[in-house]
């Protein structure tokens, strides 16, 4: 039984320090491409995403959309 | 730092907490027995819903469990794919990774109060409770930032529902509950209350569960003494009663796509993107082709469907949306959803669920694909239901009805006889491999190559380039055949499979083993969708043989007049087969030229509009996509605009010509400027 109860200290240990370095690589990613990506830092600012072009035919599809459950 | 330092080497066994102190157990019972089984009856609606999909067949395993297992690691648990973009990715990954260790947190409760184990004590305790109140902060973090993303900063592409109005609240509530609970009880122990700490000993300790100890220290000062047990068995109510609501919104909500995603994302994880799924046309029990119906949505787009998290990402890449086309690549996804799970399975899905402008303004460009943080592809189902209106409807725009007509008749779309394929060569000493000439490479020239003009150049460039480093090629002229590319786009399978399995029984009778080519659309099929009818080669696009003969020093590149250049990336070369970097590493080569970038650039390129037969069909809604892209190429700047593909080519020198900017800007193909670098022009 001690030894289970070591084993189970050392993995849910293993499993919280991987798992927080594999996400801390994750956002690391995710804030340099903000960072250092043209394109990322536009989409950080640009909230509103790309400007679309309207038309009744696009605005049919947004209007159902509204409508949609 | 009094209170941290106690890593105690005695009575560590009080260095813990009770569990399940105070807790109404009626209550307990009815979260497990009411919340399971009120999400289980969710799941199964959609399960129900699904069987028509289920009933025609299983999801095909696509790659091996080490994929699998990496796609988990990568894309579920660590959430590579949705981190791509910078705010809504680190929300997200605060909201999961909070989730996940709040959850792995709940195990070991579990395992400690009911298992023989007993290991939540001393400085273990200490550590995970310091891990978990760090990471239910982060959760709440991330779910106050999704709020703000909702409530006030909302991007366009993201629709508003009732339980997205109800989701988040409820998220963040059972969080901050969560909280409350703990800081009630640090609370309840600190004043000595029954029960509260093991032992009765005065927890200091709890200090590294840092959240819950700041808020006692709060609720010490509210409320004192026995009236915090009190308290405490209040906040647990609440709690409790928040964390059934949860379970419940996970059956009826988009929540659901926590387990849906992560089933698509590895389970049903596809084994490469450029091959739309095969049609065995000659089954003898093959009643329809396509989607016809709701029933013939299959099982692993009924999971795609499912997985949707509607995010909105798809929509805002998508080059039909963004010019006003009426495609939503979300919404196609939402309607067949909810219609998947609400109407009868024999609801006809084109024309009824997805309208017929909607399916023909996909330029198949796999932007959408690529956005996807949960593995949807919209492209393949978008061109099932085109197989459906073309093979068996025989709805297609009428421009369509032509380009099948010229495929048919002349083995290629302009319509040209095909006995002058070759015609491009003349002069050039190229060899025909009917001459029974051995050579080590075929070169596959392509429709656009063999009859368009402007790309006949870029076929005299990349012989000629070829010959100069000494590669052995030969050309199949006149027995050579359109793909079938843009028949199958289009949703023409027969017409594709009759093409290709002509130009299988060519290359298989010449014993072809490598293949070169200088069309994306040409390299994918002939790479990824040929070896469905048996013709398995080994093929390399223009741009990465001619970066390989300038690194091997076969092609000295030279240079040209000082310019700056940009590139245009195109989908069937980058996003379908991920090379970004050979036609750069080729330009790169020239001296004088200086590569800018565009705004949407490498896997985030904006497609030229010619993709899934866009070509061969006129464009009357909206913004044309070619005016999108060149009016980006034209705001770099650069005189040069190269790219790697016929159809961009002629995409984008058609709308820079339509900007009135063609004295200006060139548009020319890689092998084309290194030409004429390397041999002084053409």
């Amino acid at each position: 039984m001690e030894l289970l109860n070591s084993a189970a200290v050392g993995v849910f240990s293993l499993v919280f320090v991987l798992l927080a370095l594999g996400w801390l690589l994750s956002a690391g990613r995710a804030i340099s491409r903000a960072c250092f990506r043209s394109y990322g830092t536009r989409r950080l600012l640009d909230w509103k995403g790309l400007p679309a072009v309207s038309t009744p035919e696009a605005s049919r599809v947004r209007g159902r959309a509204r409508a949609s459950p | 730092m009094q209170g941290f330092a106690p890593l105690l080497s005695e009575g560590l066994e009080y260095v813990t907490r009770p569990v399940l102190w105070n807790v109404p157990l009626p209550l307990v019972v009815l979260v497990y027995v009411g919340g399971i089984g009120t999400f289980a009856w969710g799941a199964w609606r959609v399960w129900e819903r699904t069987r028509p999909a289920r009933a025609r067949g299983r999801i095909a395993p696509e790659v091996g469990w080490g994929r699998r297992a990496r796609a988990f690691l990568a894309d579920v648990l660590l959430q590579r794919r949705v981190a791509r973009e910078a705010y809504a990715g680190t929300m997200h990954l605060f909201i999961w990774s909070g989730f996940v260790v709040l959850f792995l947190g709940t195990v070991l409760v579990f395992l400690e109060k009911d298992t023989p184990l007993h290991f939540w004590y001393g400085n273990f305790y200490l550590a995970s409770k310091f891990v978990l109140n760090l990471f239910g902060l982060l959760f709440l973090v991330g779910v106050v930032m999704a709020m703000l993303r909702r409530y006030i900063f909302r991007p366009a592409r993201l629709h508003q529902t009732l339980s997205d109005g109800l989701v988040l609240p409820l998220l963040f509530l059972v969080g901050f509950t969560g909280f409350l609970v703990e800081g009630a009880r640090i609370a309840a122990a600190l004043e000595g209350v029954p029960g509260a700490s093991v032992g009765g000993v005065t927890p200091t300790f709890e200090r590294w569960a840092f959240v819950g100890w700041w808020l006692a220290g709060w609720f010490r000062g509210l409320v004192g003494g026995e009236s915090l047990g009190l308290l405490h068995r209040s906040l647990w109510t609440a709690h409790l009663v928040l964390v059934l609501t949860l379970f419940v919104a996970f059956g009826y909500t988009k929540l659901y796509h926590a387990g849906t995603a992560g089933a698509n994302l590895t389970l049903a994880r596809r084994r490469a993107r450029g091959a739309l799924p095969y049609v065995d046309l000659e089954r003898e029990d093959l009643e329809t082709v396509g989607t016809a119906t709701l029933a013939h949505v299959s099982a692993r787009a009924a999971l795609d469907l499912l997985a949707c998290t509607e995010c909105g990402r798809c929509q805002d890449r998508c080059p039909a949306w963004i010019t006003g086309k009426p495609l939503s690549p979300k919404w196609f996804v939402l309607d067949l959803r909810d219609a998947l799970v609400t109407r009868p399975p024999d609801t006809p899905v084109p024309g009824r669920v997805i309208e017929d402008e909607v399916t023909w303004s996909c330029t198949t460009c796999m932007a959408c694909v690529e956005a996807c943080p949960v593995g949807i592809d919209h492209v393949e189902q978008i061109v099932e239901v085109r197989r459906n209106l073309v093979l068996m409807e025989s709805r297609f725009p009428s421009e369509a009805a032509a380009t099948f007509r010229n495929m048919e008749n002349s083995g290629n779309p302009w319509g040209l006889g095909n006995h002058t394929r070759a015609e491009w060569a003349e002069g050039l000493g190229v060899a025909l491999l009917s001459s029974g000439a051995e050579v080590e490479w075929v070169y596959w020239v392509g429709c656009a190559g063999s009859f368009d003009d402007r790309n006949k150049k870029v076929a005299r460039a990349l012989a000629r380039l070829l010959q100069q480093a000494g590669v052995s090629f030969g050309i199949l002229g006149p027995e050579e055949l359109c793909t079938g590319d843009p028949a199958r786009r289009l949703g023409n399978e027969f017409l594709f499979q009759t093409l290709a399995k002509q130009n299988v029984e060519t290359l298989n009778r010449y014993g072809v083993k490598k293949i070169v080519t200088a069309c994306p659309h040409c390299y994918n099929t002939l790479k990824n969708e040929y070896p469905q009818l048996g013709g398995v080669y080994e093929v390399w696009h223009h741009s990465q043989l001619l970066a390989d003969l300038v690194k091997a020093g076969k092609i000295k590149p030279g240079s040209l007049d000082s310019a700056t250049l940009t590139y245009h990336d195109s989908c069937y070369l980058g996003r379908y087969n991920q090379v970004f970097a050979s036609p750069r590493e080729v330009l790169r080569s020239v001296g004088g030229l200086k590569l800018v970038e565009m705004p949407r650039s490498g896997r985030e390129g904006l497609c030229c509009g010619a993709g899934g037969g866009r070509m061969w069909l006129e464009e009357r809604i909206g913004k044309r996509v070619n005016l999108e892209r060149a009016e980006e190429a034209i705001a770099t700047g650069a005189p040069l605009v190269a790219t790697a593909c016929p159809f961009c080519a002629t995409m984008l020198a058609d709308g820079v010509a339509a900007r009135g900017e063609d004295e200006r800007v060139r548009v020319v193909d890689v092998a084309v400027v290194l030409a004429e670098a390397a041999l002084g022009g053409l």
